[in-house]
Order: structure tokens, then C-alpha cells, then sequence
């Protein structure tokens, strides 16, 4: 001790303590916390939305008691009552925290600390000047290319309160950032579909259900499962599908499942399941157009009418240009699905009404740019397409594509355009830095500034990221081989997040601020993102926990602190801003829809659409086939692009100018197999959002194994490792390691192992490399490589790895701070 | 940092007894666990003598005997310097364990966790929150849950300065020996300074020497 006063006593010491900074909880009398929160009235319940549904909160005393689904929406998901479980997660950021090494050193810290060193609470005001003057520095010393804030993840079910909207608009009014393409869902399908078929596709409406349910004969999900997937919604879910399953199941109608394990979907359908090996799926779907060529079932009329470059594929799939015929039997070897399968299911495709129900995992894998593109030439020479109930469709299994569409007005959200005039918005560049990246490259950016990749016929030059700023997302966790990422993340000086939690994400920042979660605030949301049925008030129930605050104030704060806070909040407040942006959609539907002022609307808490004639009788492409002159596809010919000549000139060994076989670098048929037998799938999981919920008491019950993730495995698999259900194993490969839960089960094909995306990464030692990930976020191992010079997209589904029992007393979950006692 | 931020409330308004030695225990300890020290904090307990000093009374008994040695560990407990690294020391430390922020497994300072409750804000925090109702008292929302040790420390502290009736203190006492006993083993299991290990075992000898000094 060297500052002790050595005339102080013990009793003057005690005398004057209580009058000190040493206060413990300074109590208030109840009458004043009564009077000052106009939120933490006596019981009353609250109707608000989510990505899992509409719900009703009930709220006594200031404190949420039980969440439920709102009764208009009898299919909301088990796992929506987790939503209390989320608000009042022990694993909540509750003040703005600064890592310690970076309070002390600043940009200059070391950055290895990420993910293991110390964080310390800081004031809001230090946090913010903090972030302020980091921005500052890093615009002015490297200009804005050096700050990246893509910032990928989900956006709010509001409209208003969606972070990476706010970042981007915030980052405008400084004069530019590095941002992203893509994403990691359907990142090669949304770029070689504009090519193939002139639009996205990905995110579109598909033929309502009901010309479904009345016209098709036959559905073929392709990697699809419309049970597990339409739970959750990009706005608000209008959980259509579940009411038209069981008149599904009751019609009649065939359905067949190609997928390596047999889905939820199957199992409620009593699909025909056709087990595939993983990646392969090009293959038979070569296969299947070799037996309709061959057998004369193709449509020569619709290819010939409404597709260019089917000659050129055509010498492919015979063999001509490269000796191969793409028979079935070439398939079955490839793909394990029997030669006899592959052909009877195509002659049936070709004699019944058949819709093709895509999912996206076919595309989440190496030159996943083939599958999509393929599947439209092989629904192109079935010669359906535009037809009620035929064709194919790459959203039914999503935010319920398919459900009838009303004609209520789109809901917009708050503008990430901004233009700043003073100085503050002045743009800053350096060379020919990328002004965005196609986003699962992060890594690959972070790792090599300056480094040229090609992508989609442009070149991409990495910039020389500094600062990273992320808001509503986790990275360190749905990005492939989070090894590398973790070393990708020691590279830039500063790194910011908000959150609402410790994610593994929050973990590896130097500043984290702690965000409100929906409920702590008000906002708008549409329900159904193809449907839009309607739209609801998502009104605030309880007051911002500890020192949470909304996105929207923490930007409004920084752009105050950097000179431009009006340009930023345009003079609105929170509900302002609704009311503007409802305004806003109601003025533009005054022709066809009639809807209630804003404060009856926030009175009552929804308005509802009802579904149009036209949004349940609509075919997909019925336009283009009526008449393909007038209606042309957005493709440079107007037509299907079977043969695209722009991507030929592009000269892509990896992704050539017809639909085509390419051997993904690891799949059960390569020489990495040897070593590692198992392929890995990762798909959504069945009670989350990715990542979402992940923390909640639900998942602890349902959906772990020995409180770590399940991996599925065929019983032949588990038998030859001596594995029994509930066993804890070792997943791994080259890149990495991983616990997981043994599921035994036929459900899934031998030689493939299945582990949901989204476990919260779990490192036995925070942040080192190689650290052994306790709770089995597939991704430890999953290969980071783009799917090919055209869409860079992820390839997390060709992953190989081997499975081993975990031999001792296995290392406790701690994942989300506080473990279970 | 932390040295400049406010008090967790800079207002107290509560009729304590400012000679209450109890009271003034029971509140010392909500202060050291309620958040991180301040400079000022670190001063004032660097300057507390170990040994009492000629003119001090003779030592009390009981309870106000517990605190009397418990201090001693505390101070004994804390670093060699108290400097701007050592406050940061200390700062990351309270925030590795109690906010759960940096490595895992951090310690809940809510009684919930202890009662297998798996959510902030549930049975026990409202159980606290009607207590403290019942004695015209709400805690501050930034402080979080009602359930949090320094909240339940302090109503303890002013049951103690309002001499209230022996029953409740029991009650209370009782309470916070339910599960401050494990807390303490487990910041003992996860503190890699001396200090808040200290501090919690002081605090639980205190609330064992209280509840003997206690009248039925």
C-alpha cells in the first residue's frame, strides 16, 4: 500500500463511507420509478412481430412475464416463446464495453488479444467519443476504403430499427465505406440466375400455391425443405405453407424428395426420398436431361422458342466436347442415386405437370453457380415453365414463397442513401480499392489488401481494411473456416459492434455497445415477404434493460459527434419515423387498398390485406410464355440463357458457359475422402434463425445433445466408430475441430454427417487458432473458398471431416457466459 | 474509463442510520460488488488501517467483529499499487466476472442463477421487487434485475439502519445465504486477482456472523 494515510481510524473510516463514490444499489422511493416509467404499468398484454411470428407479450410490473403467438397465427413455431428466454438472456451486453488492451493503446493494441483479452465498462459518452474519433482517424489516415461496414446478417422484422440499414446510412453521411454483395444464403444463385434467367429468382415470388395445389402433378424438392425453412420469415412470417401442407398431403399429388437426408417435410409428406451423395447434384441433373434428350421427352418447341444456346450444351451433355455422355449410369457413379431412379423420375417429370421446388444448400457448395443454372435448362426441356403448376421455383422452401400475394403497399424502411454537404460527408478513396466485396471473401480481404480476384466479369481489388463495424450480425460464426477468419480478424486496428448479446462475434471486438432488444422500442414490420398481408405496430414493452440503446440513437449520437446528426435523423424521432414511413405506404396504396390513419393503425396494432385474385393465380413466367416479344427476360437475348455468351467471353475454367459437372475440390468422391470419410452438411437449423435463439433455454432441451450440437450420422457410420446416440465426438478435418452430440439415424445416407448451421462458436481457449470448438459451429470446419471466379459465393456444403469419440470427461459449454448450474 | 464515470446512483435516498454499523457493512459490500472501483473507492480503502489504531474502541463483537476482519482481507486483498493499471486490472476483473464479457465462466451476481432460473428478470427478481416495495423502496433500472447482490445488500442495509423488525432481517438474512455462499466459491473458481475472492469470502463470514447476531 503506498497511499495510506496513517491517520485515519478504523471508525472515521466507516463514518464516512456511505457518503463516498462507494455506493452500492442507491435506491429511489417506488412512488418516483412508478411516476417516471410510463412502461412498467400493471398486467397488459402487447401485440408485436418477429422473424418466428406475430406474437402477444404480457407485461406486468415493467417486466415481460410470457411471450405466446398471437392467436390470427395458429402454425407459430415452437421456439417463439424464446423470445422472453432472448430479452432477458443472462448473456446480455449490458454496458458499453471497451477491450482493455485498447483502452490502453488504442489502434495500436494487439490485435491477437481478440477474442481472450480483458473488456472493461466505459461511459456512453467515452464509448461514443471513442468510436468517433476512431472513424475520424482511419477516414483521414487511409481514407474510407479502409473502413468496411458490410456488416452482413439480418435485418430487424422492423423497418425501422434495421441495424445494417442505420450503419450504411450513417457510414454515407461520413463519405463512404467498403460494403458487400451478396450474401451467404444464395450467393451464386443470385448471380448466375440474372444471367440464366435475367433475375434474381432467389428471393422472388413463386406460382401461388393454390395453381399448385390445382394443376401440378408431381413436385420434385431439390435440396428443399418447406417445413424445417418457412418457420421463420425475412420480415414477419405468414406461416402459409402449414396451411397448405396437409391439403398437400391429402391431394394426391407426388412428391419427391432428392436431398441426403430424408427432411421433416418428407417425413410429413411421406415423400419418395431419393438419397444423394453430397455436391453431386449437377450430375443427375445431367442425367435426367441425357434420358429426355435421348428418349426424345424433351420439349424442343419451348427450347426453341424461349432459350437460346441449347446446341451448345447439348454436345455437352452427349459428350461431344469432352467424351463423357452424361448418362445415367455416369451419374449413378458420381452421385450414388441408382441409374434406374435417375431416368424413371425423369420420363415421369416429363409426362406429369411438375414443379421443381429448389432449395439453396445445392448452391452453398464448390461451383454452386452449376445446380441453379442446371435445373432451369432441365425444367427448360421439360418445356413447363410459365405454365400453371410447372416450371420451378427457388423460394417456396423460404418465407413461404407461394403464398398469395395481396395488394397492399410496400413498407419501406428508413433510407441508407444520405448525402452529407459539409466536410463530414466529403468521400475519401484510395486507387482502386473495391467499393464492396462479394461478402463470404471477407477473410480472403481482410488476409491479402490489394489482392485482384475476378468476379462476375469485373476485377475486384481488396482494400486495406483498418476499422470494422458491424451491427446486427455474427460473423465469427456464419462464416466458413473460422480459423482463418479469426487470424483474417487480428488484421484490422479497430473492430466495433453492437449487440444484444455476448456473441461470438461481440467476443472479438475492441468496442462493443450494448443494443436494445425489439421489444425495448417501437417499430413497423409487414407480414410475409412474397404475401405482405399486412402491416403491425411493434410496440415497445418494457423499458431498455441496463444501458441498452437502439441502433437508431447510437448513430443519431455519432453523426451529432461528427456534425451532421439533422442530415441524419432528417429532424425525426422514433415516432416520427413510423408514422412517415406508414404514411409513406399508405399514400401510395390510397388506390387499391384502404387503410387507417397512423394512429389508428398504432391503436389498433395491425392492418390487414387481404390476399388478391391475382396474388392466388399467379404463374411465375406465364408473361414470358404468353408472349416472349413483349415480355422479354432481363438476359441479354430475352430469353432463357442455356448458353450464355457473356459468361463464356468471361473465360472461367470454373464456371464455363453451359451448365456443367465440375468436381468440387472436397466431396466423397475425391482423394481428401480417404482421410476424411464423412461429407458435412450444414443446413438451417429447425429451431433457430442461424444464430438466433441460439441462447435460449429452448434450444438447451431440444436441440443439443449432451448440451453441445447434434450431428446426425447414418447407423452403418456410427457403428464403424463405435458410437452410440448421445455420445460426444470430435468432428474434424484440416481446418479444424469440433464437439458435437451423436444423433443415429437413417434419415440421413451413410457417409454423411449433418450438423446445423448457427451453434454458437464455443473456443476451448477465446481466441487462439486451432482452439477446439466445445459446442460445434460446423463452420470450424467448413472450407473458406469462393464457389468460382463468377459468384465467389460459400462452399460451406462441400466439406469432408471425420468423426471420433471424445475420449474423456468433455469440456463445458460456456458459450453463453452464465453456464447452467 | 471507469474512473470517470458516475456512481451507479448518485442519489441515496433512504433514511439510513449513518452510525449503524450493520447498515453501513451491509452497504459497503453492495458497494465493492454493485460495480467496478473508482479511484476514489481504491483511495479510501487503501487507506483503512489493518491494525486498530490507539485511540479506536475496543473491538466490537459479532457481526460488527466480522466486518472488523473482513476489511482487514480486503485491503489485504488489494494490489501492491494503486494505479491507473491496477484500477484497469480491477475494472476487467469485475466485468470477467459479473458482466460477462471476456472469457466464460462468469459468475452471476443474480440470486436467479441459483435457483436453476435461466432467465434475468424472473421469479426471484420480482420476489425482490415487491420486497422492496414493501418498504417504499425500487431499485435503479440501470443496476438491471432486483435480484442482483448489491440490490438485495443494500435493502439488507437499510432493513439494518431502519432497525427493522428482527423477523424480516432473518428473512432476508436467510435469503442471501441461500446462495451468496456458492457465489463466492464460484468467484473464488474463476478470479485471477485476489481481490474480489476477498471480498466474497469476507462477505460470506459476515453474513454467517449476522445471522448468529441476529435475535430469533
Amino acid at each position: 500500500m503506498d497511499q495510506r494515510p496513517d491517520d485515519v481510524s478504523r471508525e472515521d473510516f466507516l463514518k464516512t463511507v456511505g457518503a463516498l463514490s462507494l455506493v452500492g444499489a442507491g435506491f429511489v422511493p417506488a412512488t418516483q420509478v412508478v411516476a417516471n416509467a410510463a412502461v412498467s404499468s400493471g398486467p397488459r398484454t402487447i401485440t408485436s412481430a418477429s422473424h418466428f411470428g406475430l406474437f402477444q407479450a404480457t407485461v406486468a410490473n415493467g417486466a415481460i412475464t410470457h411471450v405466446a403467438p398471437h392467436p390470427s397465427d395458429p402454425h407459430a413455431p415452437e421456439m417463439l416463446p424464446g423470445l422472453a428466454d432472448l430479452v432477458y438472456s443472462p448473456s446480455r451486453v449490458k454496458y458499453p464495453m471497451v477491450r482493455r488492451g485498447f483502452l490502453k493503446s488504442g489502434h495500436l493494441s494487439d490485435t491477437a488479444e481478440r477474442g481472450h483479452g480483458d473488456f472493461v465498462r466505459v461511459s456512453w459518452d467515452e464509448a461514443l467519443s471513442l468510436v468517433a474519433s476512431e472513424i475520424k482517424r482511419v477516414k483521414k489516415t487511409y481514407s474510407n476504403s479502409a473502413l468496411y461496414a458490410g456488416s452482413y446478417g439480418w435485418q430487424s422484422a422492423g423497418q425501422m430499427h434495421n441495424a445494417f440499414t442505420l450503419l450504411h446510412r450513417f457510414y454515407n453521411g461520413i463519405g463512404g465505406y467498403v460494403g458487400d454483395i451478396g450474401d451467404y444464403s444464395t450467393a451464386a444463385a443470385q448471380r448466375i440466375l440474372p444471367h440464366a434467367v435475367g433475375s434474381l429468382a432467389v428471393y422472388e415470388q413463386q406460382t401461388a400455391w393454390p395453381v399448385v395445389l390445382k394443376n401440378t402433378k408431381l413436385i420434385v424438392l431439390w435440396g428443399a425443405d418447406l417445413i424445417q425453412n418457412n418457420k421463420i420469415d425475412w420480415v414477419v412470417p405468414d406461416h402459409y405453407v402449414y396451411e397448405v401442407l396437409p391439403r398437400l398431403k391429402a391431394s394426391g399429388i407426388r412428391v419427391v424428395s432428392i436431398n441426403p437426408f430424408r427432411t421433416d417435410t418428407d417425413v410429413y409428406l411421406n415423400a419418395e426420398h431419393i438419397a444423394i451423395r453430397p455436391c453431386t447434384d449437377v450430375a443427375v441433373m445431367l442425367a435426367m436431361a441425357h434420358v429426355l434428350y435421348t428418349e426424345k421427352l424433351h420439349d424442343q418447341k419451348f427450347l426453341d422458342t424461349y432459350t437460346v444456346g441449347f446446341d451448345k450444351f447439348k454436345a455437352y451433355l452427349l459428350g461431344e466436347t469432352d467424351g463423357q455422355p452424361k448418362t445415367p449410369a455416369w451419374a449413378e457413379r458420381i452421385s450414388g442415386v441408382p441409374a434406374h431412379l435417375i431416368a424413371q423420375l425423369a420420363r415421369d417429370m416429363a409426362r406429369s405437370r411438375t414443379m421443381i421446388m429448389a432449395g439453396w444448400a445445392t448452391q452453398r457448395q464448390d461451383h454452386g453457380e452449376q445446380p441453379p443454372w442446371m435445373l432451369v435448362t432441365l425444367a427448360s426441356m421439360l418445356g413447363q415453365i410459365g405454365l400453371p403448376g410447372g416450371g420451378f421455383g427457388f423460394s417456396y422452401h423460404s418465407s413461404c414463397g407461394g403464398a398469395p400475394a395481396s395488394s397492399g403497399p410496400v413498407l419501406g424502411g428508413i433510407p441508407n442513401q444520405l448525402t452529407v454537404k459539409s466536410s463530414a460527408g466529403k468521400t475519401l478513396w484510395r486507387g482502386n480499392a473495391a467499393h464492396a466485396i462479394p461478402i463470404s471473401r471477407m477473410a480472403d480481404m481482410l488476409l491479402n489488401p490489394g489482392k485482384t480476384i475476378d468476379y462476375d466479369g469485373h476485377k475486384i481489388v481488396f482494400p486495406d481494411i483498418k476499422m470494422l463495424y458491424w451491427a446486427g450480425g455474427n460473423h465469427v460464426g456464419h462464416h466458413q473456416e473460422l480459423n482463418r477468419l479469426i487470424r483474417a480478424l487480428h488484421r484490422p486496428e479497430t473492430i466495433v459492434v453492437h449487440e444484444v448479446f455476448w456473441t461470438p462475434t461481440a467476443r472479438f471486438a475492441d468496442i462493443v455497445l450494448p443494443i436494445t432488444s425489439s421489444l425495448e422500442r417501437n417499430d413497423i414490420a409487414s407480414i410475409g415477404l412474397f404475401s405482405n398481408m399486412g402491416f403491425v405496430a411493434m410496440k415497445q414493452a418494457i423499458a431498455p434493460l441496463f444501458e441498452a440503446r437502439s441502433d437508431f440513437a447510437v448513430f443519431s449520437d455519432l453523426a451529432r459527434r461528427l456534425g451532421f446528426e439533422h442530415e441524419f435523423t432528417e429532424g425525426r424521432g422514433e415516432i416520427d419515423w413510423l408514422r412517415y414511413l406508414y404514411e409513406t405506404a399508405r399514400k401510395a396504396a390510397r388506390k387499391q387498398v384502404e387503410m387507417p390513419n397512423f394512429d389508428t393503425f398504432w391503436k389498433r396494432g395491425i392492418v390487414q390485406f387481404p390476399a388478391s385474385v391475382q396474388g392466388a393465380s399467379y404463374v411465375t413466367y406465364a408473361d414470358f410464355r404468353a408472349d416472349p416479344g413483349s415480355n422479354p427476360l432481363s438476359t441479354p437475348s430475352g430469353r432463357i440463357e442455356i448458353y450464355s455468351t457473356t459468361i463464356a467471353r468471361f473465360g472461367y475454367a470454373d464456371c464455363p458457359g453451359h451448365p456443367s459437372w465440375i468436381e468440387p475440390d472436397e466431396w466423397l468422391g475425391g482423394a481428401a475422402a480417404h482421410k476424411y470419410p464423412l461429407a458435412l452438411i450444414s443446413p438451417h437449423p429447425k429451431y433457430r434463425l442461424h444464430s438466433q435463439l441460439d441462447n435460449t433455454s429452448l434450444q438447451m432441451s431440444k436441440n443439443k445433445v449432451a448440451g453441445r450440437a447434434p450431428i446426425w450420422m447414418n447407423p452403418k457410420d456410427a457403428r464403424a466408430r463405435g458410437l452410440a446416440n448421445g455420445d460426444v465426438v470430435r468432428v474434424f478435418n484440416g481446418r479444424g475441430e469440433a464437439l458435437a452430440g451423436v444423433v443415429i439415424t437413417d434419415r440421413v445416407s451413410p457417409g454423411v454427417a449433418r450438423m446445423e448451421e448457427g451453434t454458437w462458436y464455443d473456443p476451448l481457449k477465446g481466441g487462439v487458432i486451432g482452439a477446439l470448438d466445445k459446442e460445434g459451429n460446423p463452420n470450424t470446419l467448413c472450407l473458406d473458398k469462393g464457389t468460382s471466379r463468377l459468384a465467389q459465393g460459400p462452399t460451406v456444403n462441400s466439406t469432408l471431416v471425420e468423426v471420433r469419440k471424445y475420449v474423456g470427461v468433455p469440456p463445458a459449454v460456456t458459450a453463453y457466459s452464465a453456464p447452467t448450474m | 474509463m471507469s474512473a470517470t464515470m458516475e456512481p451507479v446512483s448518485a442519489a441515496i435516498i433512504v433514511d439510513v442510520d449513518e452510525s449503524d454499523r450493520r447498515a453501513h457493512a451491509y452497504r459497503f459490500f453492495a458497494a465493492l460488488l454493485g460495480r467496478e472501483l473508482v479511484a476514489g473507492d481504491v483511495a479510501i480503502l487503501a487507506g483503512v488501517p489493518v491494525a486498530p489504531g490507539p485511540d479506536d474502541p475496543p473491538c466490537p463483537s459479532g457481526a460488527a467483529a466480522e466486518f472488523s476482519h473482513a476489511l482487514g482481507d480486503i485491503v489485504a486483498a488489494l494490489p501492491d499499487r494503486v494505479d491507473g493499471e491496477a484500477l484497469g486490472a480491477l475494472a476487467a476483473e469485475y466485468a470477467h466476472l459479473f458482466l460477462g464479457a471476456g472469457q466464460a465462466p462468469a459468475v452471476p451476481p443474480y440470486e436467479s442463477a441459483y435457483r436453476g432460473e435461466t432467465r434475468l428478470y424472473g421469479t426471484a427478481a420480482a420476489e425482490m421487487r415487491s420486497l422492496l416495495h414493501r418498504w417504499g423502496l425500487a431499485a435503479p433500472r440501470d443496476m438491471g434485475p432486483e435480484d442482483h447482490i448489491a440490490v438485495e445488500l443494500t435493502l439488507m442495509g437499510v432493513l439494518a439502519a431502519r432497525e427493522a423488525a428482527s423477523s424480516d432481517q432473518r428473512a432476508l438474512n436467510a435469503r442471501l445465504l441461500n446462495w451468496i455462499p456458492e457465489y463466492a466459491d464460484r468467484v473464488k473458481a474463476s478470479a485471477r486477482l485476489p481481490f474480489y475472492p476477498a471480498v466474497a469470502a469476507a462477505l460470506v463470514a459476515f453474513l454467517r456472523a449476522d445471522q448468529a447476531h441476529l435475535p430469533n
